[in-house]
C-alpha cells in the first residue's frame, strides 16, 4: 500500500467485518501464499501488518491501564480508523516470522472500540508528506524491517549518520565547493573561487525527544573549516602602468552555524532541507586581518550520507557565494587518505 | 503486490453498487417488491454475471489479473543475500552510497599560444575518487522482491591528474541494469561540473614548488562505463575546462582552456583493487609525467 488513503478508500468501501474472513478478500492480511502470486517461500521476510501475537493491538483496557494523556508511546495501540500494526515501515519487535501456526490466525484489522469515557488526546499531524514508507507486499532483498539506524546506539537516541529515525546526530562530513567570489568596490574583480571544508556538529530533535513520538523538525550546531582558492585585488587601471596586482595563498575561513532540518519523509535516507544561518570568521581580500561576517548556507541532502548545498560568506566588500557537494566522513575519508597516499607516494606532498 | 491489484481482486470479489457503472442485480431479487427479474441481468451481455461465493472469482478472473500486472503464477525464489549490506551497488539493493575510484589513461591538451593556433598535448594518468549516492529510479518486482532497475543520484568527490593538480567535481550519475543477478552488467553514466582546487606551482613569494590552491573556472565532465555487477567498470570520457581569461583579469592569474579525453577503470574501493590502482596512479603521474 503505498498511500494511506488509498487505503483508507479502500477500507472505507469495503466490507470489513465480512471481508476480514473472506478467504478470497483478506488481500491486507499476512499471506502465506496469494491466489494470483502463488506460495511465500519461508525465507521471504513478511510485510504488511503483523501477524498475530506479536505487533497486534491490546484489547481495549480498563481506563487505569491507558497511556497518559500525553502522546501515546510508539507501540500504543494506533487510534480508531488506522490499521491496526506496528508503525509502518518498522516494527518495534523481530520481524513477523512465516510459519503455518503464525498464519493460522490473523490479526484483528482495527482495534476495538475504546472506551468512550476515556479521554484520548488527538494524535499529532504531520502531514501527507511526511508519512512513513507504507507496508508493501514486494520488498528489495536488502531491506532489513524493524532494524535500528545504521551506526546508531539506543535504537537511534544517537546516531553518527543521520538517518530520519534518530532522535539525535553527529554530524562529521567533507565537501568541495566552488563558486565565485564577489568583490564589492574598487579592490579588484570578480574570480572564480573553489574551496573544500570539513564539518562538524551534532542535530536533535526537541519535538521527538520532548513528545517521543517522530517529527520532521530537526536543529543542530555545526563548525566548519574552509580552505579555498586565494584573493586577488587589483588596485589601479588596466590602462595604466600603475596597477598593482596582489594575491594570496588561499582563503581560510571558520564558521559557526545553526542548522535547521525538515525531514521530508520517515524513510532511512529521506530526502531533507536544510538551512543554515550562521557567522564566519575569515580573511578578507588581501588584507590578512581576520574579520567576522555571515554565512548562509541551504542544501538538500539524502540521509545522513550527502547532501548538495548552496552557501555564501558574507564579509566586508568580500562575498564568497558557492555550489558543492558533501560526503559523509565515513566516505569521505577514504578518498582523502587516497588521495593524500597517492600523493605522497609520488613526492608531491 | 500493489496497490492497484488489491483493488481489482476485491472489487471482482465484492460486486457492489458502489463500484460498478451498471448497477448490478443482487442475488436476492427475486424477494418481493423487486421490479428487475434475474433473468434481465443474464440477458445482457454488458452485466457481469453473478456467481455464488465466496470466492466470487474463478482462476479465469486470477489469470486476467495476473495477466494485467504481468505477474507470474509460480514466482522464482527469492535471490541470495546481497554483499556488505549494499555497499556494492546491486540491482537488488535499494538506495546504496558507495565510494568508486577510477584510474585511467588520459590524452591531456591544453591551449597553447594564441597567435599559433597552438595545442600542446600530453599523455598522463587520471585519477578520480567519488562518492555516488544511488537512488532508485526505475524499479521492477518480480515474486516477492523488488529489484532497482535504473538508479540515478547525485555524486561528487575529486580528481587527479599529473603536476598535483586536483579538481573537485559534484554532478550526476545513473546506472542502468540489465539482469538482476549479483554479476549483472549495467551502464553508467555520469556527469558533473569540475573546478581547480589544488596544484604544484611555484608563486613569487615562495621559490618552491609546492601544492597549493588552485583556482580554475568551472568545467564539466562526462563518462560512459560498462559495469559488472557494481565491482567494477570500464569507463570512456572527456573533460573540459573552461579558460578564465577575461580582459580585465591580470595575467598572473589566467588560465588556458584545457582538458583531455580518458579511458579506465572504475571500480568500489571496498574489494581494494580500484583503491590500489587509484593510488599508484596518482603516484604515476606525479613522478612519471612532466606537462609541457
Amino acid at each position: 500500500m503505498r498511500h494511506p488513503y488509498l487505503l483508507a478508500f479502500v477500507l472505507s468501501i469495503a466490507p470489513i467485518g465480512t471481508t476480514a474472513a473472506a478467504p478470497g478478500a483478506s488481500f491486507w492480511l499476512p499471506r502465506q501464499s496469494c491466489p494470483v502470486m502463488g506460495p511465500r517461500v519461508a525465507s521471504v521476510r513478511s510485510f504488511g501488518p503483523p501477524t498475530t501475537g506479536q505487533s497486534s493491538p491490546p484489547p481495549p483496557s480498563s481506563p487505569s491501564s491507558d497511556p497518559p494523556p500525553s502522546d501515546p508511546p510508539p507501540s500504543s495501540p494506533p487510534p480508531p480508523g488506522e490499521l491496526s500494526g506496528p508503525p509502518p515501515g518498522q516494527s518495534s519487535g523481530p520481524p513477523p516470522s512465516v510459519s503455518p501456526s503464525s498464519a493460522a490466525a490473523p490479526a484483528p484489522l482495527l482495534p476495538a472500540a475504546p472506551d468512550s469515557t476515556t479521554y484520548r488526546p488527538p494524535q499529532a499531524e504531520v502531514g501527507p508528506l511526511f508519512q512513513d514508507e507504507g507496508p508493501s507486499d514486494t520488498a528489495y532483498k536488502s531491506n532489513l524491517p524493524g532494524r535500528p539506524p545504521r551506526f546508531s546506539v539506543g535504537k537511534g537516541v544517537f546516531c553518527f549518520v543521520e538517518d530520519a529515525k534518530c532522535s539525535s546526530a553527529l554530524l562529521a562530513s567533507v565537501d568541495v565547493a566552488a563558486g565565485v567570489n564577489v568583490i564589492t568596490g574598487d579592490n579588484g574583480v570578480d574570480i572564480p573561487y573553489a574551496h573544500y571544508a570539513f564539518r562538524g556538529g551534532f542535530t536533535v530533535r526537541p519535538i521527538t525527544l520532548a513528545k517521543r513520538r517522530w517529527h520532521p523538525w530537526s536543529i543542530g550546531l555545526v563548525g566548519s573549516w574552509s580552505r579555498g582558492t586565494g584573493a586577488v585585488s587589483v588596485l589601479g587601471s588596466l590602462s595604466t602602468d600603475d596597477q598593482t596586482v596582489e594575491r594570496t595563498q588561499h582563503t581560510d575561513a571558520w564558521r559557526v552555524a545553526l542548522v535547521n532540518q525538515l525531514w521530508l519523509s520517515r524513510k532511512a535516507n529521506a530526502l531533507h532541507v536544510d538551512l543554515t544561518l550562521g557567522m564566519v570568521r575569515s580573511t578578507v581580500l588581501t588584507t590578512g586581518l581576520q574579520l567576522f561576517g555571515s554565512h548562509a548556507e541551504a542544501a538538500i541532502g539524502w540521509g545522513g550520507w550527502g547532501s548538495l548545498f548552496l552557501g555564501a560568506d558574507f564579509l566586508d566588500q568580500d562575498t564568497r557565494a558557492v555550489m558543492g557537494v558533501r560526503a559523509h566522513a565515513i566516505v569521505a575519508a577514504p578518498i582523502v587518505l587516497l588521495v593524500a597516499l597517492g600523493l605522497l607516494a609520488g613526492g608531491a606532498l | 503486490m500493489s496497490m492497484e491489484l488489491a483493488f481489482s481482486l476485491m472489487l471482482m470479489s465484492e460486486p457492489s453498487p458502489a463500484a460498478s457503472p451498471v448497477p448490478v442485480p443482487q442475488a436476492s431479487s427475486t424477494t418481493s417488491g423487486s421490479t428487475t427479474p434475474a433473468t434481465a441481468t443474464t440477458a445482457n451481455p454488458l452485466v457481469a454475471q453473478e456467481r455464488d461465493g465466496p470466492p466470487f472469482h474463478t482462476e479465469e478472473d486470477l489469470q486476467l489479473v495476473r495477466q494485467r500486472h504481468r505477474l507470474e503464477v509460480n514466482p522464482p525464489n527469492p535471490p541470495g543475500r546481497t554483499v556488505w549490506r549494499c555497499l556494492v551497488a546491486d540491482p537488488r539493493c535499494g538506495f546504496t552510497i558507495e565510494v568508486n575510484a577510477m584510474t585511467a589513461y588520459a590524452l591531456r591538451f591544453r591551449q597553447g599560444a594564441v597567435n599559433r593556433d597552438e595545442v600542446l598535448r600530453w599523455n598522463s594518468v587520471r585519477t578520480q575518487f567519488d562518492v555516488w549516492l544511488n537512488i532508485p529510479a526505475l524499479t521492477e518486482t518480480r515474486g516477492w522482491t523488488r529489484y532497482t532497475r535504473m538508479s540515478l543520484g547525485p555524486k561528487g568527490g575529486v580528481i587527479v591528474s599529473d603536476g598535483g593538480q586536483i579538481w573537485g567535481n559534484l554532478g550526476f550519475a545513473t546506472r542502468y541494469w540489465f539482469g538482476r543477478g549479483p554479476w549483472a552488467l549495467a551502464l553508467e553514466f555520469s556527469t558533473g561540473l569540475t573546478f581547480g582546487l589544488v596544484a604544484r606551482k611555484r608563486d613569487p613569494d615562495d621559490p618552491d614548488v609546492q601544492l597549493r590552491m588552485h583556482r580554475t573556472p568551472m568545467g564539466i565532465h562526462t563518462d560512459v562505463g560498462l559495469n559488472v555487477g557494481g565491482w567494477g567498470a570500464i569507463v570512456v570520457g572527456a573533460q573540459y575546462d573552461s579558460p578564465l581569461a577575461r580582459e580585465d583579469i591580470p595575467d598572473e592569474i589566467k588560465v588556458s582552456s584545457s582538458g583531455m579525453f580518458y579511458v579506465g577503470f572504475r571500480g568500489n574501493i571496498l574489494w581494494g583493487a580500484p583503491a590500489a590502482a587509484a593510488v599508484g596512479g596518482t603516484a604515476l603521474a606525479q613522478r612519471v609525467v612532466t606537462a609541457p
